[in-house]
């Protein structure tokens, strides 16, 4: 089971991980994890829907995350954005 | 970090039915998350600039507020210190303009302000309720290198920021050109590699030893291009950044161009073109920059016209943070080492 989550932007410059046994449980879903992510690193969610990847792969955001894979401790996030 | 704020006054947005600083505003909104993104930004400026450490053990943060009629603040500085190292940066009241607008749009939806009245903004200072946090404060990772291990040489046209010099290949400025033209009215757009490099010497006409070199461009018919907007595709990033992975020069993708469209082919010159300039950014711009990319060291890179401009083809303009906007930022190119083609026009 995941112990710790590496959460980082498309550019590798807002990183920030967390053990599973503190802010963070297996109980949480991956949409809090990503809700979490955003607010510690002062992220503004813009009412965008935002999205967890790990290994090129979507997240679902309603998993557990206790119910992950032990390999997916390396996660990106991003919003979908359109510019203008 | 240790991170302690001196600071007995700190900006707060006010709103009110008066031109002048306000008697009684209709309503007072704190600053945390603005001002705390002020301070990351002058921070990593500071690292970018190599005047601060990119990883403190302390680091005294303070306010030096500018009145125009007191309590109303025209501008205030970020003062930042590391032992012997200091850096500051100013920030206009202009700079909370966003804010501002989306503070209104609220409180005229919910009925808490008229929506026939007109809503003047004031940036005031007050005693703070709460200190501000800085968990979140870190450096962009930067590795020491030399141009030559990412395939570079020598030097081309353009201009370099003393504080933030950047570095654009020529290929890639000419990749995204091309792409620019091919794709018309229709915007495009595509996911950058680059890094952040600590050379051994600052580049003629720099202070820092660190440089932003963007090397790679991958256009991807998964991003989704219309006329007057551009929507990048998760897939298409993601698998840029796998490519980044697999070239093994520490690259990420740093950033992502889309362009604002190329059309009549004499842009430049037609008054009544109605394509946005290259030089313009929009508030859906600030909007992908600041979630798509929310590193305040990441530089955004738009295509497009450039009015008045007596040339015939698109240009490449960058935008980065300074006091709160995305602000246009000079580079330079920078030629393949086994390169011998000559400059694009000087237009950086």
């Amino acid at each position: 089971m995941l112990s710790t989550i590496a959460f980082s932007d498309l550019s590798e410059q807002k990183r920030w991980s967390t053990s599973l046994d503190a802010e963070l449980t297996a109980e949480h879903r991956v949409d809090q994890a990503v809700d979490h992510y955003l607010t510690h690193m002062n992220i503004p969610r813009e009412g965008l829907r935002w999205r967890a990847f790990s290994r090129g792969v979507l997240l679902d955001g309603k998993s557990r995350l206790g119910e992950l894979s032990d390999v997916d401790t390396a996660w990106t996030i991003m919003p979908e954005v359109s510019a203008g | 970090m240790n991170t302690i704020l001196h600071a007995e006054e700190l900006p707060v947005l006010e709103l009110s039915p008066e031109r002048d600083v306000p008697r009684s505003p209709w309503v007072r909104a704190t600053l945390e998350r603005e001002l705390t993104v002020c301070v990351e930004e002058t921070f990593v400026a500071g690292v970018l600039a190599d005047r601060l450490p990119p990883d403190p053990s302390a680091l005294d943060v303070s306010f030096e507020l500018t009145f125009g009629q007191r309590p109303s603040i025209v501008s205030f500085d970020v003062r930042l210190a590391s032992g012997a190292a200091r850096f500051q940066r100013s920030f206009p009241a202009s700079a909370f303009a966003r804010r501002a607008t989306d503070l209104v749009l609220d409180l005229k939806e919910t009925g808490r302000i008229p929506r026939n009245e007109t809503a003047y903004a004031h940036l005031v200072a007050a005693v703070p309720r709460r200190s501000l946090a800085f968990e979140a404060l870190a450096a962009p990772p930067i590795r020491a290198g030399r141009l030559a291990e990412l395939g570079l040489g020598r030097l081309g046209t353009g201009r370099l920021d003393p504080e933030r010099p950047v570095l654009i290949r020529t290929r890639v400025e000419r990749d995204i050109l091309d792409a620019t033209v091919r794709a018309g009215f229709t915007e495009t757009g595509g996911a950058m590699l680059g890094t952040l490099l600590a050379l051994d010497e600052p580049l003629p006409g720099t202070r820092t030893r660190i440089v932003t070199v963007l090397t790679e461009v991958f256009c991807d018919a998964r991003h989704e291009g219309h006329f007057n907007s551009f929507t990048f595709d998760h897939a298409a990033l993601l698998e840029a950044s796998r490519r980044a992975t697999l070239r093994g020069r520490g690259e990420s993708v740093l950033t992502a161009f889309h362009s604002h469209g190329w059309g009549c082919g004499a842009c430049n010159r037609s008054a009544d073109c109605s394509l946005a300039a290259c030089t313009d950014v929009s508030l859906d711009d600030y909007r992908v920059f600041e979630t798509l990319f929310p590193g305040k060291a990441a530089v955004m890179p738009i295509a497009g016209r450039l009015p008045a401009d007596d040339d015939d083809r698109p240009h490449l303009r960058l935008h980065a943070w300074n006091g709160g906007r995305l602000l246009p930022l000079p580079w330079r190119r920078v030629h393949d080492l086994d390169s011998c083609n000559e400059d694009s026009p000087p237009d950086a």
